[in-house]
């Protein structure tokens, strides 16, 4: 074998046992933002906003909002409960749904399924038309065999993989609810929508009363290795 | 015959096609709020700079913005709450009816703790009931033999 031949083969050989690194190095695992939540109803019946700083851990399954307005207090989320944490103390605790973490928007954008707003992977809706529209994509998803007749479908508009928009109806058609997905700012190899705008309506007043919550993020950071008390937040034993 | 195939062929794309939205319909008008947005966006600001909290505001009526219209009573549990009913089924159904899978259909619609709390309660209930008949069911195959 040439000496030519020789580095060629080292070459091999180092980028196999770097290859695992750089696949690494595209895995998200930890989402920390500064966000505002601006929450608005049709009726104008009292606007609020709420300000803080949210992380949260693939790993851990936590996710922390450290809220600075209304007051200063911790929300912890994490496995099916909610804690509201105050000076060290838990102040409240409310159940959630198992699955509350796993399908928040944030863990969604940490898997890269944002793209689809995990639908491709759940086994209640199944995809059953796209279409393209002035460069986008509309597609259609429809419930399942267990869901029909009691859920509506779910419409995604999609530019190449960003999530513009979503859409929910109900089994009659009836809108329900919309999210846009806006500015988009590149982190680190990975999209994420800076401003979310949720706008649902109430049962009672479909189509008339709405409610429109817009969330903002500024200062987005991926996979920090400081700030482990928060991303593993150690929950208090004690409570108020 | 082949044109015939090729015409209706067009016909029904032009039908699936005009039965779609288009893309501004997936878009949120929120020009309407845009004052009240700015008047969000100053407080914000302000109590950030002079680091505010909802109490203090309420306790001194002049660190406020007197046109801004804000619900003097919340807190940030309330990111968790909503009072949204999924699809606009009361939450209690959606797990009676459709067990876990409603559980998640409340919690993926609706992303809100309490109406998902109903449903859990829905999905116990039915699993209940379910248990009462099954057993009565079975007493009864018992019996009969």
């Amino acid at each position: 074998m040439s000496i030519q031949n020789y580095k060629k083969a080292i070459i091999v050989i180092i980028a196999f046992f770097l290859l695992p690194f750089t696949l690494r190095s595209q895995q998200f695992f930890r989402i920390k933002a500064d966000f505002s939540i601006k929450e608005l109803s049709a009726q104008n019946t009292g606007d609020r906003l709420t300000t803080g700083t949210l992380f949260y851990d693939v790993v851990s399954e936590k996710l922390v909002m450290d809220i600075s307005f209304p007051e200063k207090e911790t929300l912890v989320f994490y496995d099916s409960l909610v804690y509201t944490i105050v000076n060290d103390q838990i102040v409240n605790q409310s159940s959630l749904f198992d699955n509350f973490i796993s399908s928040s928007v944030y863990h969604l954008i940490l898997n890269n399924k944002l793209q689809n707003f995990g639908l491709a992977d759940n086994q209640y809706y199944q995809k059953v038309d796209i279409q393209e529209q002035e460069g986008k994509i509309i597609t259609e998803w429809n419930p399942s065999s267990t869901l029909k007749g009691v859920t509506g479908k779910i419409l995604t508009l999609n530019k190449g993989n960003i999530l513009e928009a979503i859409i929910f109806y109900d089994k009659e058609g009836n809108l329900l609810s919309k999210q846009n997905f806006k500015d988009y700012i590149f982190v680190q190899g990975l999209n994420i929508p800076s401003e979310i705008i949720h706008q649902y309506f109430k049962k009672e007043n479909i189509g008339s009363s709405k409610i429109t919550k817009i969330y903002s993020y500024k200062n987005i950071v991926l996979n920090e290795m400081q700030n482990n008390s928060y991303y593993n937040y150690n929950i208090p034993h004690n409570s108020k | 015959m082949k044109k015939l195939f090729f015409s209706l062929s067009l016909v029904l794309i032009g039908l699936s096609t005009s039965y779609a939205l288009n893309n501004d319909d997936f878009n949120i008008d929120i020009t309407e709020y845009n004052d009240r947005i700015e008047q969000l966006d100053e407080l914000e600001k302000v109590a950030k700079e002079k680091d505010l909290t909802l109490s203090q505001i309420n306790a001194n009526a002049e660190l406020l913005n007197a046109d801004i219209n804000l619900d003097r009573n919340y807190s940030g549990l309330s990111l968790a709450e909503g009072g949204e009913q999924a699809l606009g089924i009361p939450s209690f159904l959606w797990g009676l009816c459709c067990g876990v899978s409603g559980i998640a259909v409340v919690y993926f619609v609706t992303d809100d703790k309490e109406e998902t709390k109903k449903a859990l309660w829905g999905c116990v209930t039915s699993t209940a009931v379910w248990a009462v008949f099954y057993v009565i069911y079975v007493a009864a195959i018992v019996s009969y033999y």
